[in-house]
């Protein structure tokens, strides 16, 4: 198949192609004369412009979750700063300004100066993703000591705080285009998050989280006229300021995130002929951590010595074989090599099935892949697509060591219809490989006829549909489909099959200049079977969300423009086991009403008063939510559940510079 | 924040722009006229001032000076062939208005190759060296149906407005972000270009980083390790496990514990019993299986071979 395919795309090759390129450096020049240019009517940019809002507004809430979507997580008064300012000088450099949702809990603001050869920019972004003020939990950490006391509720959560930093240049060197560009980004993330201690029996714990990840990157290219080369490196380094989880009684229990680094350099381009383009890329990367091991004492290392190296190598080559004909011809090979050290480890005795002493296993992989892509216009508005994509992929002490995965598939786009376009597309694949084993590193532990899913067998079938309807120019319908089946054909136990589907409706309309509205569904149903020793379960998730809004800009002689937008939005999963005495899982979903509404008023030509509410419905609920000590043998952290309502109404104030 | 830009693009859409007036023409009279006034390079002879004399009623031409694309120094195209710079040579199109120059956006005349050929012709750069093999460019996106240059500000560009621009066409994905679990899209504390280069990458999806797993990692260094004891499927490929853009479990996992782990677990101890409580048990209560087996991204402690500690 590829072979044909690249005889083909020879074969073609020498056919004209008829390639519009209206590249500046392709443009008759010969008959200006620019010297009579004077631009007069050309308008100088105002040396200061922008929009500043400053607001103040009020949240109630009862629930810190509710400051994801509000952006506040306590409750009360608060101030905040938005807008863009833009300064340009004479001498042509131009500097902005940003703020958004400055002063509140998630906010950012950016600061950027160029003059088109030289850029410089600084960025600062807060980050809070928060779980659950309502956990309990009677553990401390001290250090790294776990101890115990009255009971307290940390918030679950983490904050980010996001620097980030860069200078990019151009410049024109022996008439080529030199690029370089250096950017370096530090994130701080504080909070805590769910971790579990086997004491043994478990004790589900709120551990705070401390860590700075630092990244530089530098990246240079060389452009000719047709080819492209860049060089890049990329570091990351990882620091974290936890500590291991260590109890009197219990000794050591749960070791910390290792500080880790890693590091990439590329080297990649492109080369663009009359009718085809190459582009390639090599990298190579190492990833280090050699921190002290916790409870070492037991281990025959003091820290170890862990490293993995990888290799990436892509290469694609695009054929614009005529003007109805276009190939692609792409190749990967990826690499991981864990170069790392490997020691015999005694191992906690929980149950026999663990052993005493074990060997860690350094796993390494190899991907190695090929595909070919053929688009071909049958008439103008009417293109057929079909492509093939085999992968090979290694794994070392893998129950599997080589699975196969050949794609096929192919696709019709319809653009040229009377008030429609029509994209259909549908795809074959099928996954197998070398004989799936048992072996002392991987699944002894396991029942010979488990096959786990991302090795297993399978088959799978694809399709998508997208319709796009435009009656006129202001009103457009858009329905999206999309189905997928997976059948793992040959397993028994595990992941038997999975079927994904759904769709999404859209509509806009523009009744005016004044109003607008527009409104969506949509619904994705995943369902998916699997077999156990003995039982069967099925898992079914279903969501829909739907939602609209509006905007109308006539009121007050113009002067008012009011909106608003609702969103719904429910999850719902459920889950029986055929083996299981209560063989249905209990409930587990989620759902929520978002309604925002605005009311902007000109006060003058250069100043506008808003006022903005938002109002959030939330609710979730997760049978493993449960309370702290309702289960015997385990310490949970409490219901974490959610059902709140909250509100926030904020006033502000813009001015146009 | 996003309503104003959803009536923007919606006005630009119907209102804002008016059909050229050699619509009528079929586009491939008008790509021929295009190359033939674009090799014969008739430019006008004031260069911006003659265009000026019959746009500069127009708002949105008028903005382009609000704009990077108008200033009148640097590289900018004002500063070059101005107009004609990306619209092409007058010719005669000054006589009546009805000779094609090159227009720009999803519906516009001009072929979706010849605009961005003149945009690729200045932001040629190591960002979009994978343009030409790119799903957008073989899908035939103009850079116009995202980016707006006759603006103050892209808003492709602003944090705010970015999801919106990706999501009109990215339906999918726009209905997973209100799922019970996603990355914070939704609230546009996320984009989608933290992950994604929309002007193609050598990696799936056009992701930023070298692979699926390294893009993950620039967030979530603490998962990237290496580590004493790994978990196969973790370093094989996060998304065995996760889905990114939205989930119907939390923690965005493509089902739970323990009905998840047992599809790749069937030992002859607690992993292949039937599990199907309200809550009331140590396997299905709290964590599942992480009450026991919390390191399942893998474990740093000598005596962690079973992702415990």
């Amino acid at each position: 198949m590829k072979l044909n395919l690249i005889t083909l795309a020879i074969l073609t090759a020498a056919t004209p192609v008829l390639a519009a390129d209206f590249s500046l450096s392709k443009a008759n020049t010969d008959k200006i004369s620019a010297d009579k240019w004077q631009c007069k009517r050309c308008v100088a940019p105002s040396n200061l412009s922008g929009d500043i809002a400053i607001g103040a507004g009020y949240t109630e809430l009862d629930d810190v979750h509710a400051g994801n979507a509000l952006g506040q997580e306590e409750d009360g008064a608060f101030g905040a700063l938005n807008g863009r300012v833009t300064a340009n000088s004479d001498n042509g450099w131009r500097t902005t300004a940003t703020a958004h949702n400055l002063g509140m809990d998630n906010g950012d603001a950016g600061l950027s100066t160029g003059n088109g050869s030289v850029k410089l920019y600084a960025d600062y972004r807060q980050l809070n993703k928060l779980d659950s003020d309502k956990a309990s939990t009677p553990y401390y950490f001290s250090g790294d000591q776990l101890v115990s006391g009255p009971s307290y509720s940390p918030v679950l959560g983490t904050e980010r705080n996001r620097v980030s930093l860069g200078i990019s240049a151009s410049t024109d060197l022996a008439g080529f285009s030199v690029d370089g560009d250096l950017g370096y980004r530090t994130e701080e993330k504080q909070g805590h998050k769910v971790v579990s201690v086997t004491t043994p029996s478990p004790v589900n714990l709120a551990k705070p989280v401390d860590s700075r990840t630092d990244e530089l990157t530098a990246t240079t290219s060389v452009a000719g006229d047709n080819w492209l080369a860049a060089l890049s490196y990329l570091g990351s380094v990882y620091d974290n300021d936890t500590q291991e989880v260590y109890h009197n009684t219990y000794g050591s229990l749960l070791a910390p995130e290792p500080d880790n680094e890693a590091h990439q350099v590329t080297l990649s381009g492109n080369l663009r002929g009359q009718s085809g383009v190459f582009d390639g890329r090599v990298s190579l990367g190492r990833m280090i951590q050699d921190s002290a091991l916790v409870n070492a004492q037991t281990s025959p290392i003091q820290s170890w010595d862990g490293q993995v190296d990888t290799l990436d190598m892509d290469a694609r080559y695009t054929l614009m074989a005529t003007s109805r004909l276009r190939v692609q011809l792409a190749g990967r090979y990826s690499e991981r090599d864990n170069q790392s050290s490997s020691f015999e480890f005694p191992q906690y005795d929980f149950n026999a099935t663990t052993g005493l002493v074990s060997e860690n296993v350094l796993l390494d992989r190899e991907d190695t892949r090929g595909s070919a892509k053929v688009q071909y216009r049958l008439a103008k508005g009417y293109r057929l697509d079909a492509g093939y994509q085999f992968d090979r992929k290694e794994r070392s002490h893998s129950a599997r060591e080589t699975t196969d995965e050949h794609l096929l598939w192919a696709g019709l786009k319809l653009t040229d219809l009377d008030l429609w376009k029509v994209e259909l597309k549908g795809g074959l694949s099928q996954r197998d490989g070398s004989r799936y084993q048992a072996n002392d590193l991987s699944s002894s532990e396991e029942n010979p006829l488990l096959r786990k899913y991302h090795l297993a067998d399978r088959d799978r079938i694809e399709a998508e549909v997208k319709l796009r309807h435009q009656p006129m120019a202001s009103l457009s319908v858009d329905l999206n489909l999309q189905f997928a089946d997976d059948d793992y054909t040959d397993t028994e136990l595990g992941l038997t099959g999975a079927t994904d589907y759904g769709y999404q409706l859209a509509i806009s309309y523009l009744v005016n200049k004044q109003l607008s509205l527009y409104g969506f569904a949509g619904q994705q149903w995943i369902d998916a079977d699997q077999n156990g020793d003995g039982w069967s379960a099925e898992i079914n998730d279903e969501f829909v969300s739907l939602g609209g809004g509006f905007e109308y800009a006539g009121l007050l002689q113009d002067r008012l423009t009011v909106g608003g937008d609702y969103l719904f939005a429910n999850s719902d999963s459920s889950s029986s086991n055929s083996g299981a005495a209560n063989s249905q899982f209990d409930d587990y979903y989620q759902y929520s009403h978002s309604v925002g509404l605005f009311a902007q008023y000109r006060l003058s030509e250069r100043s506008h008063l808003r006022l903005d509410y938002r109002y959030e419905r939330y609710y979730d609920t997760d049978y493993a939510s449960v309370a702290v000590d309702a289960v015997e043998g385990l310490v949970t952290l409490g219901d974490l559940d959610h059902n709140y309502n909250a509100h926030q109404l904020m006033l502000s104030y813009s001015i146009s510079l | 924040m996003k309503r104003p830009l959803l009536v923007a693009l919606l006005v630009s859409a119907a209102f804002g722009t008016s059909a050229a007036p050699w619509s009528d023409q079929g586009q491939d009279a008008v790509m021929e006229t295009l190359i033939d006034k674009f090799n014969q390079g008739n430019y006008s002879t004031k260069g911006a001032d003659s265009c000026l004399m019959c746009h500069k009623k127009n708002d949105k031409v008028m903005a382009l000076f609000d704009g990077v694309h108008g200033a009148t120094s640097g590289n900018s195209p004002m500063a070059g062939l101005q107009c004609e710079a990306c619209h092409g040579p007058q010719g005669k199109h000054n006589r009546g208005g009805k000779e094609p120059m090159i227009d720009f956006g999803p519906d516009a005349m001009a072929s979706a190759e010849a605009q961005n050929s003149v945009c690729l012709s200045c932001h040629d750069d190591a960002e979009r060296q994978s343009w030409h093999a790119s799903t957008h460019n073989l899908e035939e996106v103009a850079c116009a149906s995202c980016h707006k240059v006759h603006v103050v500000t892209d808003p492709i560009l602003e944090k705010t407005a970015q999801n919106s621009v990706c999501t009109q066409c990215h339906t999918e994905q726009k209905m997973q972000m209100h799922q019970r679990s996603s990355h914070p899209m939704k609230w546009d504390e996320m984009q989608c270009s933290d992950c994604h280069n929309p002007h193609g990458s050598q990696t799936d999806a056009d992701l930023n980083r070298i692979s699926l797993n390294d893009t993950c990692y620039s967030c979530h260094a603490d998962k990237r390790g290496p580590k004493l004891w790994e978990h196969e499927p973790v370093i094989d490929d996060c998304s065995n496990c996760h889905t990114p853009h939205g989930s119907m479990n939390d923690n965005l996992l493509k089902a739970r514990a323990p009905l998840l782990c047992q599809q790749c677990h069937s030992g002859n101890v607690h992993a292949s019993r039937p599990y199907g409580a309200e809550g009331d048990s140590a396997f299905t209560a709290g964590g599942s299986c992480l009450n026991c087996h919390t390191q399942v991204h893998g474990s740093n402690h000598p005596q962690g071979k079973a992702l415990q500690r």
